[in-house]
């Protein structure tokens, strides 16, 4: 009887907890993708990704059991220069018709701090995937004043190699580090 | 990237491809080479320009068509020594035919069957380029083959402004890298006959370059299909020239030459349009 009584206990509890944990869309309206890349020493060019979606779950408590799944457009890549977007879309770069997305698979969320973490994943473009780990805040859960909707805000910055992921043109002229910055919202599904 | 540094990187390519390739033909000619060793230094000049330009060896598989460029060259290299080791003028035919087509399916593969039409046209294309420079009168004249080597060169460096237009910056610098390498290499054969266009050449370099211009017309989709498909008859140019020298009763290589590159140049001004002409 008391085996029983535990393992109800025990039921009732990871039901409880997976209750708090909650899947969220990215929101494309308030969240913002970039990127910024060295221009010969000289100052950093400023990358704009328009067009991305893609959803996680998150719950505030366990961290560690999240996860996220993020498809940005590579036609929708933004550097303020036509012919600078056309190129890096381009078959050269980052090759938009052969690999029309960027895709980010999160495999590891780490807590580091009260409101901070480390989330390791696998980044994929133009074909090949390599490990990129988001230094992560989290910054506030609550309901959006104006259409109450469940909603949840996070910054994070990420370094990677252009190289590691084959483009190599014009090294070192332009960086081979890319520096990420990322600001996500996210709308709860229910 | 600021123009003057992209000027001056194209610039270092440049030199760079001139003075390797210069020396590799000079050590060549130095040491009477045979024949099949000289025809493989264009093939190996626009694979040296890919890594300068690139700064890669793709793995393999490759992913990607970029990436697969270098392999085709290697590829369509083999195939011409296997020509050249054969030396049956059919069995050469289909097998230039069948690396053309093949190339163009194998870089356009992802977009298949949707680009099904464009890798036929650009097949077609690709087949008057190649078999335009094999063109070949007998008996043909002295420097016949380094002209004909000589239009691969041209062809690249007409080709370099429309891979830019075509939104792909590295092919141009490809293209007029693999010019620089081509002229180098050629300098040390302008004098005697004892350089050969041979299957290897021709496969390799007209082939690859091919390949090049392929990845900009067929995935990137920024360029004009109409001057590319004008510059192809570029690779007539010796025979036209040949000709034109029969007409005038001239049978010296430096007139053999300077009406290779103006037809050459007539055909990058009938693709470009000749507003150019205005300035």
């Amino acid at each position: 009887m008391k085996t029983i009584v535990t393992a109800l206990t025990t039921a009732c509890l990871l039901v409880a907890g997976s209750a708090s944990a909650r899947t969220y869309d990215i929101d494309p309206v308030h969240s913002s993708i970039a990127f910024f890349i060295d221009h010969i020493g000289y100052n950093k060019i400023l990358g704009v990704v328009n067009e991305y979606a893609g959803e996680f779950d998150f719950d505030a408590s366990s961290p560690e059991a999240s996860s996220l799944n993020v498809k940005l457009k590579v036609a929708s890549i933004n550097t303020n220069s036509k012919q600078r977007d056309g190129d890096i879309q381009g078959a050269d770069w980052f090759n938009s018709v052969e690999f029309p997305e960027i895709t980010f698979v999160g495999k590891a969320f780490k807590r580091t701090g009260e409101t901070t973490g480390l989330i390791t994943g696998d980044l994929t473009i133009a074909g090949i995937t390599r490990e990129v780990s988001l230094d992560t805040i989290f910054n506030r859960e609550g309901d959006n004043p104006f259409d109450k909707t469940h909603v949840i805000g996070f910054s994070a910055k990420a370094t990677l190699l252009r190289s590691d992921f084959g483009m190599k043109t014009y090294l070192p002229l332009v960086g081979d580090k890319v520096d990420l910055v990322l600001e996500i919202g996210g709308t709860a599904k229910n | 990237m600021a123009s003057s540094s992209v000027q001056a990187v194209i610039l270092t390519g440049a030199i760079q491809a001139f003075l390797i390739m210069g020396l590799a033909s000079i050590a060549l000619r130095v040491l009477k080479a045979p024949f099949l060793l000289p025809g493989l230094l264009l093939p190996a000049s626009l694979l040296l320009s890919y890594w300068l330009v690139y700064a890669k060896i793709p793995t393999f598989p490759p992913v990607g068509a970029v990436n697969k460029v270098p392999y085709v060259i290697a590829a369509s290299t083999c195939v011409g020594l296997v020509c050249d080791s054969m030396k049956r003028q059919m069995l050469a035919t289909a097998l230039s035919t069948a690396v053309v087509v093949l190339s163009a399916a194998y870089l356009a593969w992802s977009r298949l069957p949707e680009a099904l039409p464009e890798v036929a046209l650009a097949s077609i294309v690709g087949t008057v380029f190649i078999f335009s420079l094999r063109l070949r009168p007998e008996p043909a004249p002295a420097q016949y083959d380094v002209a004909r080597a000589g239009a691969i060169g041209l062809a690249s460096l007409a080709a370099a402004p429309l891979a830019f237009l075509g939104a792909s910056s590295s092919t141009l610098q490809l293209n007029l890298t693999f010019a620089a390498a081509t002229a180098a290499v050629l300098l040390p054969w302008l004098f005697g006959n004892r350089y050969r266009f041979t299957m290897a050449t021709l496969l390799g370099a007209a082939g690859g370059l091919f390949a090049v211009m392929c990845v900009v017309v067929l995935i990137t989709q920024k360029s004009d299909p109409v001057a590319i498909s004008t510059l192809s008859v570029m690779g007539a140019a010796p025979y036209v020239s040949h000709r034109i020298c029969q007409a005038l009763g001239r049978q010296d290589a430096i007139a053999l030459h300077v009406f290779s590159v103006g037809a050459a140049c007539l055909c990058a001004l009938v693709a470009y349009g000749f507003a150019y002409l205005v300035w």
